[in-house]
């Protein structure tokens, strides 16, 4: 079957995100002069907005492309825009980061641009083929990314490791793909999920198959991505080390991309186990929370405290996994998409998507400020050096608080409407115990997140900081990121309505 | 939409709109008026609840519901029956107290102080007249945010510890609350509080899917763990002393007076009416708590050196009495306890400005620094006798009523316990005396000997709240006429037959009040 008009259309977003990205690389090789850094941003930002207009219009047109390579359903949209709206926001803070740490702009959007095309496609595939280049794309860019404070050493240090273990942990996805592909001769997510409940229902699949070790693998591969521990070593040094920027991109955005795939490949591949991969979703949840907060309680960098944040964020999020392990998973019909068998439908899903949306908001939002806090070179990133911001910078102070308060999951702010949700979900599907487990990790929580609160108003400065200059581009950004977590914990009311019930 | 729809919500948008604007401006000088004003304002506003509540008719009433989110079957339902109503009263009046007292210390506050104070005054007031549980643990949660801050940022030099255990304590507490209420919403279906009190008494009457005892009493647990450290309760108490020592005065008079009466009425209006069963299955427990704090707190409170420690202990004490009268389940000893929390809000908050005027002038809240304060400031020692006197519980004045209720009520069911809550006012006049003693009288170090009398705007403060004490000692009829129907379903709900039957025998006691034993006849 040939490509017709409709398929390309469905890759649309990414079509735009890979030209601007590659004009963006032409551009910067051609030009001459000051204003090169400039056309890069505005190149970038001109592109993702086009690109999110292309998915908000695409949204009317749903359905599969390239012979069900390609799906562009309720999720990847919900998903496109999310992250394209991360990738927006980015580029305006990146206008003012780049400028202020003098470093060379061009490439940075351009490989801004190329992540986010990886994930535009990881999230879009229901082809596990697809799936992996769309990874990989968006990892190779995350890995230049990571090195871009060429001077700093620990820059360098941070993006060898996420290459070396990400690396590694691509092989393990791979493997499982491969072994996915021996148990069910499939790529294809639907066909692996009716292939294996076929056969499961014929009784030719022993329990002690390939399958459970296909699963396990790709979950080692995916939670090394979301950063899931006991897979969550590397991430530390690595936001600690990456431009603070960067760290918020890729905490946010490819941390939400992983997820959607980890989604897909058990939620329609693997349906017909999800009392096996319950267990892997719940106990990565609770080890997730637990190492994360435990260990942020020590942190004195603030870059390092909020990548241990992020591990027990993402433990949040594996507890709605765990909830849709939970719920009986809808069968598919041959032919049918899986929109149409409204797998959206599961309790855990709407409260996933919900989650990512604000944890998305609120960390890019905090490391934002951090960025720009951290000032040239990234000097101030420590705890000590945000003592007294209340006083020095009122508005910087008042948006890290509001970040704050909404990862520790405060009323009024989206961070506790999405903990609420998952939290109900839990209870409504029987996990108590986890729910718990959960709620008691937030007042654990409670003290490092604070802890920030207490230093920017209830201490005295210590040192200079480098003058902040004001940057309208950034403060657009920082409102934008501010915004969405006060909308979404007050009135949730229109996105809710939107997500599956 | 009349303004019995819609005055809650002004009460809750008002100090929210006022504090985005004192935020806006960021002037001192306006921030300390404007602050003032709106606080007056609501208490104004708030003065129409007991005014237009139909105490015949009972109930939760001013109601309003609206869709919130709807995907979470989250409504903004609120509504202020007998009990509630009292408290935003006295909330609003708290708030007004606090801000007048603000008025004197201009220059260490800046404005964020004036727009912290109205962001939790409008949180507090959420909590009393919320009939939604999901935005009663927004309002309860957030209210911490503020109250943090104030102790944290304007405290005393303790303030940074003070602060983030008072936030992680209380915290700790709510998501247990969390917990229940979402297993709550998992065995009913809904979050609000009338469905839920008629579903819950509607299944319990007719056992046709009655709660499981276990998983009713577990509910319980956590509601109860929330309120409990939010009061404090006796073993839950870690985080006041300190608060209460290094909280700013105007926060201080908030803390006593106002937040420990939201742990005390979330145990009556979630704890007592929707688990009535569980809450007479588990009164023991609770009633031996209350019963050290009593005593404990008591005791403590004598060796304190510092007044505002001092403060923070014998409210632990009168808190647990309060705590007593809740769960002996007596219509006298209920509406005692709910008598005795309006009582404490006004009296801690007189027992803070009394601190916060000596503070003023003697920086300095060791009572050993103080000593024959009464020759130097006559006026003032007059009037901090009377607030001594009525935390002492003196007959005619505030005191007294709400103790003597309770103290009846559980004589009534429980002699033991009658016994021992009785020795907290004796021990509340051993401290209050030496209090008194080693401030008003004896050696005037040379630096009381300078100190200036109060002036007309702390008179006048001291003087309203004398007046309001001696009415509320005299007058409280009145103010209990509202309270009665919710205190006799708080007290009546149970089924248990033996606090059923000494609950008429109360009754029948009842009548040493004259202006009560009309009304009852008549019910």
């Amino acid at each position: 079957m040939p490509a017709s008009y409709l398929d390309y259309l469905r890759i649309l977003p990414e079509i735009i995100l890979a030209v601007f990205g590659a004009l963006i690389l032409m551009i910067e090789g051609a030009a001459r002069g000051g204003s090169r850094g400039k056309l890069a941003g505005t190149l970038a930002f001109i592109g993702s907005l086009l690109a999110l207009g292309a998915s908000i219009y695409l949204i009317r047109d749903p359905g599969p492309a390239f012979a069900g390579m390609v799906s562009w359903d309720a999720i990847s949209i919900y998903f496109h825009i999310l992250m394209l709206a991360t990738v927006v926001v980015v580029t305006l803070l990146a206008m003012d980061y780049l400028r202020v740490q003098e470093h060379p702009r061009g490439e940075f959007y351009a490989l801004l641009l190329f992540a986010a095309v990886g994930m535009g496609l990881m999230a879009n595939s229901e082809n596990l083929i697809l799936t992996f280049i769309g990874l990989e794309i968006s990892s190779i860019s995350s890995y230049v990314l990571c090195a871009y404070r060429r001077h700093a050493a620990e820059s360098t240090e941070a993006a060898l490791k996420y290459l070396l273990l990400g690396s590694f942990a691509t092989a393990f996805f791979l493997y499982g793909i491969a072994l996915l592909y021996g148990a069910s001769a499939s790529v294809s997510l639907p066909a692996i999920g009716q292939g294996l409940a076929g056969k499961m229902a014929a009784g030719g699949l022993a329990p002690g198959s390939l399958i459970p070790l296909a699963a396990a693998l790709i979950f080692v591969g995916l939670g090394f991505k979301v950063s899931a521990a006991p897979f969550q070593v590397w991430t530390p040094d690595v936001y600690q080390g990456a431009p603070a920027l960067v760290t918020g991109f890729i905490s946010t955005a490819a941390k939400a991309a992983a997820f959607i795939i980890l989604l897909r490949v058990f939620y329609i591949g693997l349906r017909g186990y999800h009392q096996q991969w319950f267990w892997l979703m719940w106990v990565a949840a609770i080890l997730s929370m637990s190492l994360g907060n435990i260990a942020a309680l020590r942190q004195t960098n603030l870059k390092r405290m909020l990548a241990y944040s992020s591990i027990a964020q993402a433990g949040y999020i594996l507890v709605a996994f765990a909830v849709i392990a939970q719920n009986p998973a809808p069968t598919l019909q041959p032919g049918q998409t899986a929109d149409a068998a409204g797998w959206m439908s599961g309790a855990g899903v709407g409260a996933i998507l919900f989650y990512l949306t604000v944890y998305t908001a609120m960390n890019l939002g905090a490391f934002a400020v951090i960025a720009r806090v951290a000032n040239r070179g990234e000097r101030f990133t420590q705890l000590s050096d945000f003592a007294g911001l209340g006083k020095r910078h009122p508005g910087l102070a008042l948006a890290m608080t509001l970040f704050m308060l909404s990862l520790l999951g405060v009323p009024f702010t989206g961070g506790f409407l999405g903990k609420l949700y998952i939290f109900q979900s839990a209870f409504q599907a029987h996990l108590i115990g986890l729910a718990i487990v959960a709620l008691v990790n937030t007042v654990i929580a409670a003290w490092y997140y604070l802890r920030v609160v207490v230093y920017m108003y209830m201490r005295p400065a210590e040192g200079e900081l480098l003058p902040i200059a004001a940057s309208p581009a950034w403060t657009l950004g920082a409102i934008c990121c501010a915004a969405v977590v006060l909308w979404l914990g007050i009135l949730p009311g229109n996105l809710l309505h939107w997500l599956p019930k | 939409m009349t303004i019995h729809n819609t005055i809650l919500t002004w009460l809750l948008l008002i100090p929210l709109a006022a504090a985005l604007v004192i935020f806006l401006v960021r002037s001192t000088t306006f921030a300390r008026i404007f602050s003032l004003i709106t606080s007056l304002t609501l208490f104004a506003l708030s003065l129409i609840l007991p005014w237009r509540y139909n105490s015949t008719l009972g109930g939760m009433q001013f109601r309003q519901r609206l869709r919130w989110i709807p995907a979470l079957h989250i409504h903004y339902s609120l509504g202020v029956d007998g009990l509630g109503l009292w408290l935003v009263v006295l909330t609003t009046l708290l708030f007004v107290i606090a801000l007048w007292l603000a008025c004197r210390r201009s220059a260490a506050y800046s404005p964020g102080f004036y727009a912290l104070l109205l962001l939790l005054e409008a949180a507090m007031l959420g909590v009393f007249t919320s009939l939604d549980l999901i935005l009663f643990y927004f309002c309860w949660e957030f209210s911490l945010v503020p109250m943090a801050l104030l102790i944290g940022i304007w405290g005393g030099p303790g303030r940074r510890r003070a602060a983030v255990r008072f936030f992680l304590y209380t915290m700790l507490g709510s998501v247990f609350m969390l917990a229940a209420i979402l297993w709550l919403y998992h065995l009913t279906g809904s979050f609000g509080w009338q469905t839920l009190h008629q579903e819950l008494a509607l299944r319990a009457a007719t056992l046709a899917s009655p709660l499981a005892a276990s998983a009713a009493q577990w509910i319980f647990i956590g509601f109860f763990l929330a309120f409990a450290i939010k009061t404090p309760v006796f073993p839950f108490h870690g985080w006041q002393p300190e608060a209460y020592a290094e909280a700013p005065d105007e926060a201080a008079v908030v803390l006593a007076g106002g937040m420990s009466k939201m742990g005390l009425f979330g145990m009556l209006r979630y704890c007592v009416l929707l688990f009535p069963f569980a809450a007479r299955q588990l009164a023991t427990p609770i009633l031996v708590l209350g019963l050290i704090g009593i005593v404990y707190g008591g005791l403590v409170a004598y060796v304190q050196p510092g007044m505002k420690k001092l403060v923070a202990y014998s409210s632990l004490s009168h808190l647990g009495l309060i705590v007593v009268g809740i769960f002996t389940f007596t219509q006298l000893g209920t509406e005692g306890a709910i008598y005795q929390m309006l009582s404490h809000g006004v009296i801690a908050a007189g027992l803070f400005c009394l601190i916060g005027m000596l503070w003023q002038r003697r920086h300095s809240y060791e009572l050993a620094d103080y000593g024959g304060v009464g020759a130097a400031m006559p006026v003032f020692a007059g009037f901090f006798v009377v607030v001594m006197l009525a935390a002492a519980g003196l007959p005619l004045l505030n005191g007294f009523v709400g103790e003597f209720l309770i103290l009846l009520g559980s004589f009534l069911v429980r002699h033991g316990v009658a016994a021992v809550a009785t020795t907290g006012v004796i021990l509340s006049v051993m401290y209050l005396l030496r209090w008194t003693r080693a401030t008003l009288w004896g050696e005037a170090p040379a630096a009381v000997q300078k100190m200036t009398d109060i002036g007309f705007r702390e008179g006048l403060l001291l003087a309203v709240l004398a007046a309001l004490m001696l009415a509320m000692g005299v007058a409280s009829p009145w103010f209990l006429r509202p309270v009665i129907p919710v205190a006799s379903e708080l007290s009546q709900s149970s089924i248990s037959t033996p606090a059923l039957s000494l609950n008429q025998l109360s009754s029948s006691h009842a009548h040493w009040l004259p202006a009560r034993a009309g009304r009852r006849g008549g019910r």
